[in-house]
């Protein structure tokens, strides 16, 4: 389903050759070029700060996918992927200093930690009433210019709504199909579920969400 | 949104083909299934549709310009984080210097060769008068340096002028001084120690940038 089509960008593409925000999921956002992300990070922890941010870079994708559900504005969503990289980086400071490099999965840590902080996030939102749960994602930057448009803006924005509203556990395992395109190995792997207890609940938050869509009465 | 309801053991399966989830084996056997079941196709139609729906739409060139320096910005927060910390760092050491500097007045006690005793600390009335010296107490005062005969170590003050008539004893608690932090520091082993770590410390900080 999902494609991570490329997407021209308006930036500066001298200063930043790597990775980009891309539509969609990060599942073509492959981690593997380049030197592998625990010598990228022992680099960057003797002094050598382009490391850190070759890591961003290639993992920026991915993270943001993730949390840009739960941010009600751009600079949100930056400020939610800057803290997921700065806690990974704890992480993998202590591991590399017990000498432990087996295991390393920075980008795993990523995925766990994007994922508690847009739970938490969402769950600080809603309960300071700084949003409703129509209003978060960045929806309101997409004008409908036709009525047709406003239509599928409206649709988009109820099943949107609704997949704020699922059960947690549903939520997670949707958004990281959905929006980070992982497969269900790693899904199951990031969230400590099996894999088939991952593959259920996306069934069952792909039925609310239809159930959402559906008109009044009809199941 | 489908007209019949799907075959419900393919439950599952269509809502991940919907999403593309499905590899080799699961793959062929339910599109053979979906080859010959409408309503089964129809309700991954619907799946899929909801999820197209579901996902986030492309970020527009303002979203894309705010997340740009995304790398930048987490380099300088992890480096000024690692300031931050270093000087936290000195900042503890410092604590830890002044607080080990405060006990140094109490290791005679620690170490001395008899503690003070509740009865022997003196009362200002047994002091007054006894020599002609002006003697001030206030509670128990130390008197470092140990004048009185061999003693190595220093003893409460109130010691010696509870023995009357020994007045160059007593004359102790009079001159009593200040230590000098610069000496305590110096001779101090504890902070001498504290001071090598220190040293290390820094030479790893160094050594790290």
């Amino acid at each position: 389903m999902a494609r991570a089509n490329g997407m021209p960008d308006d930036g500066d593409r001298t200063r930043r050759p790597a990775f980009r925000v891309l539509p969609g999921g990060a599942a073509r956002a492959s981690p593997g070029e380049g030197a592998p992300d625990d010598a990228l990070l022992a680099a960057f922890l003797v002094g050598d700060d382009d490391a850190f941010g070759d890591l961003v870079r290639r993992h920026e994708r991915l993270v943001l996918s993730i949390v840009r559900r739960y941010a009600r504005t751009p600079e949100d969503a930056r400020d939610l992927a800057q803290r997921t990289f700065l806690r990974a980086l704890e992480a993998a400071r202590r591991t590399l200093r017990r000498g432990e490099r087996e295991g390393f999965a920075f980008r795993r840590w990523l995925v766990r930690i994007a994922v508690n902080l847009a739970k938490n996030h969402l769950r600080d939102e809603l309960r300071l009433g700084r949003t409703s749960l129509e209003a978060l994602g960045p929806s309101e930057a997409h004008p409908a210019v036709a009525v047709e448009a406003l239509e599928e803006a409206e649709r988009a924005a109820a099943v949107r709504a609704a997949v704020v509203r699922l059960p947690r556990r549903m939520r997670e395992v949707l958004t990281l199909r959905v929006d980070a395109e992982l497969p269900f190995a790693e899904i199951a792997d990031t969230l400590g579920i099996s894999e088939n207890a991952a593959r259920v609940s996306f069934h069952h938050a792909t039925r609310k969400l239809r159930a959402a869509l559906a008109p009044e009465g009809q199941p | 949104m489908s007209s019949a309801p799907a075959c419900s053991e393919y439950d599952v399966l269509l809502s991940l083909h919907a999403a593309n989830a499905l590899r080799g084996e699961e793959r062929a056997r339910l599109e053979a299934h979906l080859a010959s079941c409408p309503a089964c196709r129809d309700d991954v139609e619907a799946s899929a549709e909801v999820l197209r729906l579901a996902r986030l739409p492309e970020p527009t060139p303002a979203e894309r310009r705010v997340l740009a320096d995304l790398p930048e910005r987490a380099v300088e927060a992890v480096r000024q984080g690692e300031r931050r910390r270093g000087v936290l760092r000195r900042i503890a050491f410092a604590m830890g210097a002044v607080a080990a500097l405060s006990l140094v007045p109490l290791l005679p006690f620690v170490t001395g060769e008899r503690r003070p005793q509740l009865g022997e600390l003196p009362r200002v009335s047994d002091v007054a008068g006894h020599s002609g010296t002006a003697v001030e107490l206030r509670g128990p005062a130390l008197a470092l340096g140990g004048a009185a005969g061999d003693r190595d170590h220093p003893e409460l003050a109130s010691a010696s002028v509870a023995g009357a008539g020994q007045a160059t004893a007593q004359v102790q608690a009079a001159s009593w001084q200040e230590p000098d932090p610069d000496e305590l520091w110096e001779d101090s082993s504890v902070l001498q120690s504290l001071a090598e770590g220190e040293e290390t410390t820094f030479a790893a900080e160094a050594a790290v940038q």
